[in-house]
């Protein structure tokens, strides 16, 4: 048993099946590469073999401030103590932990700070924020409304003397990292005169907006980022925009929750924001049970709570809740026990049923303690569970369009070299007269011109519906703005003395994001539909008898099914954000500027409307343009064998037509095994690979 | 409760003054002003309990009037605004916003008061804090299966907060929130618990998070208590401290101190409030008021003119809308009970047919609220038998009169 809690476990490493399927698929479209050498094919095979190899899977951390994401990234990267956890919250940066990133850099780290504008945005609320409040707030400045970002000047200032501005824009690089180093940008340590006596720790806190650092990928089984976010639901605003920003950035999350307050409103928020950006690969970890007491008899009820309450508000997504302790993981990996309570961890294990020596858990020796501790923790839970969302989320993403395409680019070649036999094995066989060079010009062009004209008109489609958008969410704006507008009155009739009015923007938030994702659903279907309408459509042009040979070509459509909406410049913080503090002694002096202020809120929700939509457009039109061209080639690669390009001339030797024909079919049988070995791959991860008729 | 009218002329003074404003609803800040201290100086000052729910304040309650009545797992159920005020026994009732009488129904748990779904639970308890203060249990912020709106309503009546805050996740974002809103008098007198500060986690840093919370928060609370419930409860069990070290190290000595203190301004406050509005406000219209109210007395004649034609008007509305629901039907009956209450309700009507008659509709006002009538078919012909019997009160007492 000893030193079994510390070593990842062999061949369940977090990823290893994922790892394993891809690396099946890699080795597969070797052979396939092998046995067709076609320059074409490869050059459509080499942008899915890249997107393999390439692939990094991003799992985000998040939650409330202090529920132990922290921690628990420590447990799970087998990096005790690598992220600072303390008592208060500090982690102000996003970090990113790389194991195996495809670039090849398996160590040291990059420190990137904010920007000129960003830091502008955070630290000034100049900007277009700036120009939209101006002659509001002067008045003001008194009324803390920069407190918050004043002090982070300021400590940046102390810090790092005027050199911060110098800094801006810039970043950090480290071959090698350690502790301390990521202590200067990661955690802010504590009140500001006790960091002059210890200028290094915390020192770029303030201004770093995201740390890089870089492992090798053990102990993971496949190349992944995972991300520590500054928690939610935290006195600094600032922490959490950084935060909400940067979710959209993952693909996979674990929501840490506290059995303090198993589920809050704030987690409820959270999830909710997740499910409506269709980010469904989530699971729950409920943490600090250890400090729950007698929690062994209420465990079950509490788990079944959490899950009921996520179910409903996520309407039948079945997410996994988990129950568990980072203290007790990080004492099973460090053996520090001074975060634990052991009367704790003996009660809940043999409530788990975990066997304890004679004399209780007191008596055992401190390897079996461990052991214990890492059972009982949930950390092995969250391993597998981790694993399987990998492997299900690679399914309907990069891994199951490289699979789609690879099946259907094999299954052309295949067809491509029975054309090529047909030529090789009869004189006059069928083939020999289906193209000439002319006609098969006249059809590329055909088909050239229909496609070119359609995804025109794909594209135009496409810009009409955002742009009716648009003009949707900026009237959900509006509409907003007046309402808040009539209801002031009303508020500030029943307001008493000292208490503060503030201006909820999350329902806005929520309605112009519901909005945003139902009609990017809606476009991005119709795309979907309008492109499979298409591929039947072009297939028509053609006389039965070349069609039959194109029927294993499509357009692909996993490019645009693989993009997801992106919401995260909604949450910004805008200036009635900050509002609590001072909406009130506003209007205690003069109705019309709040009025005004008020009526900014259209102004900075529309700049941010036009921003999600403009991305989000450019990339739907880059994808059906990848589709088209990659049409093109495929059919003119067929079109090019119908018209006999890979055939020697016609004159040549009976015996070499013989030869010929000896290694196509040669050729055929390998396609052949690769073509069901693909499929067989497909299947697996529960593809259609059906052909349409 | 403890009636400090007799040796408090400004009691009295504040008493006639509220009940001459009564008719004139919203008038503005001075009729709630003068409430407020009357409230405040007829009986004990009013200690809020808030904080986000699993924040501790279960246990502290319990600790304070030295009961278990309040169950604390992370499982407990959901209960409403819970106000302790001094008994001499144990007792357990039920209110509601909307009335004015009270309930006499009594319960024997919390949980089978809470199924009947009152806005409040009323218990009276034999406990020394008490005495010196009554408590306002308010329900957990932040918890999804609540509704927020009136989590906070009954904040407005305290005097004095206690706010508690899980030092695991100490002060954020959303309790910043939630307490900003709170009204200014009472975030003045406020005392911030730290719970759970026993924990393994937080006792090897507890100094650094003090330090946090002093730098943040001592400007905004009176004190910043850390707080351990378990070694608390160990320590005075069932109201009395049987050790005092303990009881000392726990947090419980510091709490009830800084209660007590805030206790005494507020009383002292109070006083001096109720006599410079008095002074300022209250005495130059006190005379204006006392004879607008002689000359406004209603007579019982147009009182009960008031009724018949109400009557008459949901009669031919019945009449001419074969169709009106029962609920619809309820509510015009008690409208019209709750108008012809509020003539009553004058300062000028006295004398014992009056206040019969005032039992009366209280009574009447209570069924409708409540919806205590019968079921189905019955209901309605309740409600008509119950119009056709204050219309004889009203006329007998009219015609005594005349």
């Amino acid at each position: 048993m000893n030193d079994q809690a510390n070593q990842p476990r062999v061949g369940q490493a977090i990823g290893a099946s994922l790892e394993a399927t891809k690396q099946n698929l890699l080795d597969v479209t070797q052979r396939f590469v092998a046995a067709d050498a076609d320059e074409e094919l490869r050059d459509r095979v080499e942008p899915i073999v890249d997107s393999l190899t390439s692939h990094f899977s991003k799992v985000a951390f998040v939650g409330q401030v202090k529920a132990g994401k922290s921690t628990l990234v420590n447990c799970l990267t087998h990096k005790a103590d690598l992220l600072p956890s303390d008592i208060n919250p500090w982690t102000t940066v996003v970090t990113q932990l790389n194991f195996g990133h495809p670039s090849g850099r398996h160590s040291g780290a990059i420190f990137r700070f904010f920007d000129d504008a960003q830091w502008d945005r955070l630290a000034k609320r100049g900007g277009r924020l700036g120009e939209l409040t101006e002659g509001l707030l002067e008045d003001y400045k008194k009324e803390m409304l920069n407190e918050q970002v004043e002090a982070m000047r300021h400590r940046a200032q102390l810090r790092l003397s005027d050199q911060f501005e110098t800094l801006l824009g810039k970043a950090h690089r480290f071959e090698k990292v350690n502790r301390s180093v990521i202590e200067r940008y990661v955690c802010s340590g504590d009140a500001p005169q006790e960091r002059i006596r210890n200028p290094q720790a915390g020192r770029f806190n303030d201004i770093t907006r995201v740390a890089e650092i870089y492992f090798e990928q053990e102990p993971f089984g496949t190349p992944i980022c995972v991300m520590d976010t500054p928690g939610i639901n935290d006195p600094l605003l600032i922490r959490e925009e950084i935060t909400q920003q940067h979710l959209e950035n993952a693909e996979y999350f674990v929501v840490v929750l506290s059995a303090h307050q198993p589920l809050t409103e704030s987690d409820v928020r959270l999830v909710r924001i997740l499910k409506a950006l269709k980010r469904d690969q989530i699971v729950v970890f409920v943490n600090r049970i250890d400090e729950i007491h007698h929690l062994a008899e209420d465990f079950e009820e509490l788990r079944g709570r959490v899950k009921a309450n996520l179910n409903n508000e996520l309407e039948g997504l079945d997410v996994p809740v988990l129950m568990g302790s980072a203290a007790w993981a990080n004492y099973s990996i460090t053996g520090d026990e001074s975060d634990i309570d052991p009367e704790a961890l003996e009660e809940f294990a043999k409530f788990r049923g975990v066997e304890l020596p004679e004399g209780g858990l007191e008596n055992a020796d401190e390897p079996t303690r461990r052991a214990i501790a890492r059972q009982v923790s949930g950390l092995t839970e969250l391993e597998d569970t981790l694993s399987t969302m990998l492997l299900n989320g690679a399914k309907s993403s990069f891994l199951g369009s490289a699979a789609s395409a690879l099946v259907s680019l094999s299954r052309q070649s295949s067809e491509q070299t029975k054309i090529r036999l047909d030529y090789l094995s009869q004189e006059s066989g069928p083939g020999r007269t289906v193209l000439t060079p002319e006609t098969k010009e006249e059809a590329i062009k055909l088909v050239r011109d229909r496609l070119s004209m359609r995804a025109h008109a794909i594209t135009q489609a496409g810009r009409n519906a955002w742009a009716k958008l648009l003009t949707n969410l900026e009237g959900d704006a509006t509409k907003f703005a007046k309402a808040q507008q009539e209801g002031l009155a009303g508020v500030l009739a029943t307001l008493k003395r000292g208490q503060d009015i503030h201006i909820d923007l999350d329902p806005l938030r929520d309605r112009l994001r519901d909005n945003y994702v139902k009609r990017f659903d809606e476009i991005q279907n119709r795309i979907w539909l309008d492109l499979r309408a298409l591929s039947k459509e072009l297939r028509e042009l053609f006389d039965p008898e070349i069609e039959k040979r194109l029927r294993h070509i499509n357009i692909e459509t996993l490019g645009v099914l693989s993009l997801s909406p992106r919401t995260d410049p909604l949450y910004r913080t805008v200036t009635l954000d900050l509002s609590t503090g001072w909406l009130g002694s506003l209007f205690e002096s003069s109705g019309t500027k709040a009025e005004k202020m008020v009526n900014t809120i259209q102004v900075q929700f529309a700049d941010m409307c036009r921003e999600l939509i403009e991305s989000r457009r450019e990339e739907f039109e880059t994808a059906v343009e990848r589709s088209a061209n990659s049409y093109i080639i495929d059919v003119t690669r067929i079109l090019e064998e119908l018209a006999g390009k890979n055939v020697s001339s016609v004159d040549t030797s009976e015996a070499k037509r013989e030869a010929d024909a000896a290694e196509a079919q040669a050729q055929l049988e390998l396609t052949e095994t690769v073509v069901k070995e693909l499929e067989g791959i497909a299947e697996e991860l529960g593809l259609e690979t059906e052909l349409d008729d | 409760m403890t009636d400090n009218s007799s040796h408090m002329p400004e009691l009295a003074v504040l008493s006639e003054f509220l009940s001459l404003t009564a008719q004139e609803e919203s008038s503005g800040g001075l009729h709630d002003e003068a409430h407020r201290l009357y409230v405040g100086l007829h009986s004990q000052p009013r200690v809020a309990v808030a904080g986000e729910f699993s924040s501790g304040k279960s246990s502290l309650v319990n600790l304070l009037v030295g009961t278990d009545l309040v169950q604390t797992s992370v499982l407990a159920s959901r209960l409403p605004t819970i106000l302790y005020e001094y008994g001499t026994e144990q007792k357990i009732m039920v209110g509601w916003w909307s009335d004015t009488a009270e309930d006499k129904r009594e319960f024997a748990d919390l949980d089978s008061a809470a199924e009947l779904k009152p806005d409040f639970i009323r218990v009276t308890l034999p406990a020394d804090i008490l005495r010196m203060v009554s408590l306002i249990d308010l329900p957990g912020t932040n918890d999804p299966l609540r509704a927020k709106e009136r989590t906070l309503e009954m904040a407005d009546n305290a005097h004095i907060l206690l706010w508690c805050t899980n030092a695991v996740q100490a002060w954020r974002e959303t309790e910043r929130r939630t307490w900003s809103q709170l009204p200014g008098q009472l975030k003045e007198n406020g005392i911030l618990v730290i719970t759970h500060v026993d924990l393994p986690s937080i006792r090897k840093s507890l100094d650094r998070l003090m330090k946090r919370m002093t730098d943040e928060l001592s400007s905004h609370f009176h004190a910043l208590i850390p707080f351990q419930s378990p070694k608390a409860a160990k320590a005075r069990k069932d109201g009395t401290v049987s050790n005092k070290t303990a009881w000392e190290e726990a947090g419980g000595a510091q709490l009830l101190e800084n209660i007590a203190t805030l206790a005494a301004t507020v009383r002292k406050e109070s006083l001096a409030s109720a006599r410079a509005l008095i002074e300022k406000e209250i005495n130059p219209r006190l005379e204006a008021l006392r004879a607008e109210a002689a000359a406004s007395v209603p007579k019982p004649g147009e009182i009960l003119e008031e009724w018949r034609s109400t009557v008459d008007g949901i009669v031919s509305r019945v009449e001419g809308d074969k169709s009106i629901g029962t609920d619809e039907f309820l509510s015009l009956c008690r409208a019209a009970v709750q108008d012809v209450s509020r003539m009553l309700e004058h300062p000028g009507l006295e004398g014992p047919a009056v206040a019969a008659l005032k039992a009366e509709f209280r009574g009447a006002a209570h069924m409708f609220d409540q919806s205590r009538l019968a079921d189905g078919d019955e209901g309605p012909e309740e409600a008509a038998l119950i119009l056709l019997q204050l219309g004889y009160e009203l006329g007998s007492f009219a015609a005594q009169d005349g």
